[in-house]
């Protein structure tokens, strides 16, 4: 019942499948045979896609693609099945549940949607609930309504939730723990005041101090990441970071462009793949941190890691 | 009044709704656009934020002459244009420009980025000392950009890179305007900071003015100096950046802020405070229940009564006109925030 968040930029491997081990309920689902994969999708593990109006089908009652998605793992009568459609949408926040599900995609707003979308997702009560992006596509006074949505069904339902997004707010909103990806690779991961509060690798503190913040005074520049993503294709040698980084200096030698840096734990439930030492590191996010900038000396202090981002 | 750039008096657009097929007759109005005011000194930078159908869009692009105001006045460097001909708007075609949302759809794919930047120039026989080729490769390189990179096409490039040839092609003609709509939404994190940065850099350096049409509060702060909430095709709250970020008066407007996810989880927030729980540190999140109202058939009264915690009966009848609660702070509402 926790919630794993993977953050990264588009096509970081953040929603593909490769080799390797899955793991649901001590399963193995890469080696499971395509039917049994299909018998736990849906039941044991559902998905809620980042656009609802492309992931509804148009021709169908919204009712119509619940139920479908229930009794395919739940023999019984078309009737229960469409009261437990109803059940789902009032659960989800749907005013008028009867009236609604006989309604098509085209007749719900995109809040709406994606709140059909949830109630579909959860009507097998799945362990695991997989959300790609699953507000990208919302209004912030919306996304706010789905995120809470998320949060309590997840205390109801008591399911996992692994929310994949690229927009800190929304991850540090939800997650309990955090998976920051680059270049299909894992980057950092820890809980979530871990990441936010201690970040060891810099392109997380790239993302953090990249993004302008209500919650902070605001900095007259902002600092961005320099360079654009790899491609996938040609993943640089070394760290896949390394064209970007700012810190490579800091490692000396040949280090990042060669040797790729392995993902070891730097404190209880903390790793990073980052060649930097631990006191570099947290030398260096104090620095950074636009936290402790604004919240010591405001002028000067911003004025100062101003000079140090140049 | 000298000093504005661009005035914008009862600026109103309603898209007739038709039935029929030969006679056609219009049978209602979406109500974009409902009679807004503003003006922006020479050299600012207004941002414009609201939900999606507010009607932000279509007030830049009737700024931009690209659609055709139902009523109201637009006054440009003097001049009137809300309803120039086209003949007559071609000369300021140069002075307002235009950076679009989609760095994948605005720019032709079939043209080389030489082409797409050049092409104002040959459109508006602007000679240039250097000629165009030199000229289009100064503004590749303005913009950050290669300017080997002139017999590329835009498919080789990354939406980062797009959005900046966008913004080349913009600048060919040294506008004084520039109307940017949502000109970072469709870009990465990382890759935003480096087009927000870019338009600060080419405002300080060729005096630019600024609309800034986003959703995202974050960012409309970074960049404006003044800022426009909408709401159902009205402006429900105006002032200056910071006085609106610090103390917002109108419920939308808290809501919207309040709306917005920060990103520190809540319990690194109070360590971070060193234990002392101050007013930003727990922030009360206000939920606005339901999705914004059709502009089809916006609700009487003040429009955000069907959402707002703080509606009376007053404002389901009689609409609050947008008010000066304090120097250069106008907001619409019967029962406004009080000042913090």
């Amino acid at each position: 019942m926790t919630s794993l968040a993977i953050m990264g930029l588009h096509q970081q491997g953040k929603s593909t499948d490769i080799t390797g081990q899955i793991r649901l309920d001590d399963e193995d689902l890469v080696s499971a045979t395509p039917e049994r994969v299909r018998r736990l999708r849906g039941n044991k593990m559902a998905m809620i896609f980042q656009d609802p109006l492309t992931s509804l089908h148009p021709y169908y009652t919204v009712g119509a693609q619940i139920t479908e998605a229930y009794r395919v793992h739940n023999k019984v009568s078309k009737q229960v099945a469409r009261k437990r459609a109803v059940d789902m949408l009032g659960r989800v926040g749907i005013p008028q549940p009867a009236v609604r599900v006989d309604d098509y995609p085209h007749q719900f707003s995109g809040g709406m949607r994606q709140r059909a979308m949830i109630a579909m997702a959860l009507s097998c009560d799945p362990g695991l609930l997989i959300a790609d992006e699953p507000t990208t596509a919302l209004d912030v006074t919306v996304q706010a309504q789905i995120l809470d949505l998320i949060v309590d069904l997840q205390g109801e339902f008591g399911s996992a939730v692994i929310i994949i997004t690229h927009d800190l707010g929304v991850v540090a909103e939800v997650a309990d723990e955090i998976l920051v990806m680059y270049a299909g690779r894992e980057a950092e991961g820890g809980g979530g005041e871990e990441v936010f509060g201690h970040p060891r690798h810099p392109y997380t503190w790239g993302l953090l101090s990249s993004m302008p913040r209500l919650d902070v005074a605001r900095v007259d520049r902002l600092r961005p990441i320099p360079g654009t993503p790899p491609s996938l294709i040609n993943v640089p040698p070394g760290c896949p970071f390394h064209p970007r980084c700012a810190y490579v200096a800091e490692v000396g030698g040949d280090r990042c462009r060669t040797e790729v840096p392995r993902l070891l734990e730097s404190g209880p439930g903390h790793k990073e793949a980052c060649h930097l030492t631990l006191a570099k590191k947290q030398e260096i996010w104090e620095r950074l941190s636009p936290r402790t900038a604004v919240e010591a000396e405001p002028e000067v202090q911003q004025g100062a890691t101003e000079v140090e981002a140049s | 009044m000298t000093d504005d750039l661009l005035t914008v008096t009862g600026l109103t657009r309603y898209f007739p709704v038709k039935r029929g097929v030969i006679f056609q007759k219009t049978v209602a109005h979406v109500r974009a656009v409902d009679g807004i005011d503003f003006s922006l000194p020479v050299g600012k930078t207004l941002g414009i934020v609201g939900e999606s159908g507010c009607g932000k869009t279509t007030t830049g692009r009737m700024i931009a002459r690209l659609d055709e105001p139902t009523d109201g006045r637009i006054v440009f460097d003097g001049k009137d244009i809300t309803h120039m001909r086209t003949g007559q708007m071609r000369p300021l075609r140069r002075e307002i420009g235009m950076i679009f949302q989609d760095p994948y759809s605005s720019l032709n794919p079939r043209h080389t980025v030489g082409a797409i930047v050049g092409a104002p120039l040959r459109i508006q026989h602007v000679r240039t000392e250097q000629g165009i080729k030199r000229t289009v490769q100064n503004l590749l390189e303005l913009v950050g950009l290669n300017p080997e990179h002139y017999n590329r096409y835009p498919h080789e490039f990354s939406g980062g890179q797009r959005q900046r040839i966008g913004v080349a092609r913009t600048l060919a003609l040294r506008p004084k305007l520039i109307v940017a709509d949502e000109p970072v939404s469709a870009l990465d994190v990382s890759i935003q900071a480096q087009v927000i940065n870019l338009l600060d850099d080419l405002q300080d350096e060729l005096g630019l003015s600024y609309v800034i049409i986003a959703h995202d509060l974050a960012v409309v702060r970074h960049i404006s100096d003044q800022v426009a909430v909408m709401y159902l095709g009205k402006i429900v709250e105006f002032a200056d950046r910071d006085e609106l970020y610090a103390s917002p008066r109108h419920p939308y407007t808290v809501a919207l802020l309040s709306a917005v996810p920060v990103p520190e989880p809540a319990a690194a927030r109070v360590a971070t405070a060193g234990g002392t729980v101050s007013a930003r540190v727990r922030r009360e999140r206000i939920r606005l229940t339901g999705d914004v109202p059709s502009p089809l058939n916006p609700p009487p009264g003040c429009r955000f009564h069907t959402r707002c915690w703080k509606a009376q009966d007053i404002c389901k009848t009689t609409e609050p006109p947008l008010a000066e609660l304090a120097p250069g702070h106008r907001a619409a509402c019967h029962f406004p925030e009080p000042a913090r």
